[in-house]
C-alpha cells in the first residue's frame, strides 16, 4: 500500500526536504488517538510526546525515521533550515519506532513563527548501523535529510508523512 | 480639499501668493512643473518623456527619483526659479494616451458633472492634467491616500529654508487657486476661460467651487463635493479631511507612507520602499504557501477517501460473499434436511449391536 505522493509535491516537501520518491513502505504516525494525514494541523501540545510511528516491511529490513522541520525559524526566512527532532535507526519493519535505536532524542514541535511542516523520513537501511557509525549531529539546526541520507547510504525515502504545526496561544504552549 | 494654513490664508485673501509657507516636496508640482523639473535636474530614468505616454509605475519612479535630487537642490533653489516653472505651469498639454492619460481621462469624466457650469467643458479640460499637482494625481489616480495639508503643517513649521521655498504650494487647492488666481495672474487663468479666481478673492466663492471638484472632489474617496457647493460646504469638507489626517502618524496606505516619512526625514525613502516590498513579496510567499498547504491536505484527504472508498467496496463485496456462502449452505441444510440425518440414521442403524 503506497501513498499518493501528490500532497508531498504540493506541499512542498518533496523538492524541500527530500527528492521524488516511490513509496514503498507503509508509514502510520500517530499521536495518540490521532493519527496523522499528510498536511494535518497538530497542535504543538498534542506532539509534545513521541508520536507511534508503525511501519510496514519485512522484518528482517531495518529502517531509518528522521523528523526535521524545514520551516525554521520562520516559514518565510527558514534560515535554520533544517531544524531536527528526531532520529531513529534499526527499525525492523513490521514494527514501530520504539523498536529502533534512538539517535537523537525526540523533540517536540515548538514553531516560534508561522505555520512549520514537520517532516517523518522513512529511509530503509542497507546494512545495521553499528552504534557510533551514526553519531548524533552536534546541532539540531542546519539539518540537512539529504546529506544525512548521503552520508549513510539510505538512498531515497522509503516513506514520507508530515504534518503542520504552528504556535499556540502562549499559555498553553508546552514543549 | 486640503487647504492647510496657508491655503486657508490664501484663500481669505489674507496671503498672495509668494509668502505663503512652501513645502519642497515634489508632489505638489503639477505635472507640467514636475517634467520640467525632471528635465531640467534629475538624471532619472522618466527624462523627458512625455507622462501621458507613461503608465503609473514609471511616473511613480520618476517621482521618486526627483524627489531625491529635489531634495538636494531645495536649499539652493531661487524665487526666480518659481517665476518660470509657474509660467510653464499653464501650458495646455496634448494629452495623448497611454495610462497616466487615461487615468486622467477617467477622472475627467468622474469629475465633469461637478465641473464648472457645461459652458467650457474643453478649456477646462485641456489644461488639467498639467496643472493637477503630482499629489492630487496620485491621490485620485487612488495610489496613495494621504494630505499633503498634514505634511505641508510640519514641513511649513520645521526649518526656515522650506519657508523660502521656491518651488511649490502647500496644497493642491492653493495650488490650484494660485495657478488661476495669483501666480499667473488674469492671463494666465482667463485663457483656460476663468476669471480669475481664489487666491484674494473671496467675492468668487462660487467658482472657486466650481473649480474645486477638479482638485477637492478627488482628494480622499470619502469627500465628495458637489459644483454648486456653498464655500461653506467646500470649507467644511476641507476641514474634516485635514482633521482626518491631521495626524502625522496615522497609518497611509502602501506607496506614500515611505514617501512622506522620506519627505520628513530624507534618505530613508529608498529603505523604506524596499522594506515595504520586501514585505509585500513575503506576503505573497506565505499566501502562496498557505493556499499549497490547504491544496495539499485536500489532496490527502482526497487519497483517503479513494482508498477508503475502494477498502469499502472490498469489504462490501467480501460481505456479500460470505452472505451468499452462508445462505447456500442454510439452503443446503433445508434442501435436504434428510441427507445428513439419513447418514446419521444410517450409521446408527448400521452400527454393530
Amino acid at each position: 500500500m503506497s501513498r499518493f505522493v501528490d500532497p508531498l509535491v504540493v506541499g512542498r516537501v518533496i523538492g524541500e526536504v527530500v527528492d521524488l520518491f516511490v513509496p514503498s513502505v507503509a508509514m502510520a504516525v500517530a499521536y495518540g488517538p490521532k493519527d496523522i494525514s499528510n498536511g494535518c494541523h497538530i497542535k504543538p501540545s498534542m506532539a509534545a510526546a513521541q508520536p507511534l510511528v508503525r511501519i510496514s516491511g519485512r522484518r528482517n529490513d531495518l529502517y531509518t525515521l528522521v523528523m526535521t522541520d524545514p520551516d525554521a525559524p520562520s516559514p518565510s526566512d527558514p534560515t535554520m533550515r533544517e531544524y531536527l527532532h528526531w532520529i531513529v535507526v534499526n527499525i525492523p519493519g513490521g514494527t514501530d519506532a520504539t523498536k529502533g535505536d534512538t539517535v537523537v532524542p525526540y523533540m517536540g514541535p515548538a514553531p516560534p513563527v508561522g505555520i512549520h511542516r514537520y517532516v517523518l523520513v522513512l529511509f530503509e537501511q542497507k546494512t545495521r548501523a553499528v552504534d557510533g557509525m551514526t553519531a548524533a549531529p552536534a546541532d539540531r539546526a542546519y539539518f540537512s535529510t539529504r546529506a544525512f541520507a548521503a552520508a549513510h547510504d539510505l538512498g531515497l525515502p522509503v516513506a514520507v508523512v508530515y504534518f503542520n504545526s504552528q504556535k499556540e496561544p502562549a499559555h498553553n504552549r508546552r514543549r | 480639499m486640503d487647504l492647510g494654513d496657508g491655503g486657508e490664508s490664501e484663500r481669505k485673501g489674507a496671503a498672495p501668493p509668494m509668502p505663503l509657507a512652501r513645502q519642497g516636496s515634489v508632489y505638489s508640482l503639477t505635472f507640467d512643473e514636475f517634467q520640467s523639473t525632471l528635465g531640467g535636474a534629475s538624471g532619472g530614468g522618466g527624462l523627458g518623456k512625455d507622462f501621458g505616454s507613461m503608465n503609473m509605475d514609471e511616473l511613480l519612479r520618476s517621482i521618486w527619483t526627483a524627489e531625491e535630487s529635489q531634495a538636494m537642490a531645495s536649499a539652493s533653489a531661487a524665487p526666480a526659479g518659481e517665476l518660470q516653472r509657474q509660467g510653464s505651469l499653464t501650458l495646455p498639454r496634448t494629452l495623448s494616451i497611454k495610462t497616466v492619460d487615461e487615468v486622467w481621462r477617467d477622472f475627467v469624466r468622474d469629475a465633469s458633472p461637478g465641473a464648472a457650469g457645461g459652458g467650457e467643458p474643453l478649456p477646462k479640460r485641456q489644461p488639467t492634467l498639467g496643472e493637477m499637482t503630482l499629489e492630487d494625481f496620485l491621490v485620485r489616480a487612488g495610489v496613495v491616500r494621504e494630505n499633503p495639508a498634514a505634511a505641508a503643517a510640519v514641513d511649513a513649521a520645521v526649518p526656515p529654508p522650506l519657508a523660502a521655498r521656491p518651488i511649490q504650494v502647500v496644497n493642491n487647492g492653493s495650488m490650484f487657486f494660485e495657478n488661476f488666481g495669483g501666480a499667473n495672474g488674469a492671463s494666465g487663468a482667463s485663457a483656460m476661460g476663468f476669471a480669475p479666481v481664489g487666491i484674494g478673492d473671496p467675492s468668487h466663492p462660487t467658482m472657486g467651487n466650481g473649480m474645486m471638484p477638479g482638485v477637492a472632489g478627488m482628494g480622499v474617496g470619502a469627500v465628495t463635493v458637489g459644483p454648486l457647493d456653498t464655500s461653506m460646504g467646500q470649507l467644511d469638507s476641507v476641514g474634516k479631511v485635514n482633521g482626518e489626517l491631521s495626524s502625522p502618524v496615522e497609518p497611509v496606505p502602501y506607496p506614500f507612507e515611505g514617501v512622506i516619512r522620506g519627505r520628513r526625514s530624507g534618505g530613508h525613502v529608498e529603505k523604506v520602499v524596499e522594506r515595504r516590498q520586501r514585505r509585500m513579496i513575503k506576503n505573497r510567499e506565505s499566501a502562496a504557501r498557505s493556499r499549497a498547504r490547504k491544496q495539499a491536505y485536500t489532496m490527502e484527504l482526497e487519497a483517503e477517501v479513494q482508498k477508503l472508498k475502494e477498502q469499502n467496496e472490498e469489504l462490501q463485496k467480501k460481505q456479500e460473499e460470505m452472505l451468499e456462502m452462508q445462505k447456500n449452505k442454510a439452503l443446503e441444510v433445508i434442501n435436504n434436511p434428510y441427507g445428513h440425518k439419513k447418514r446419521c440414521l444410517r450409521r446408527t442403524l448400521t452400527g454393530p449391536w
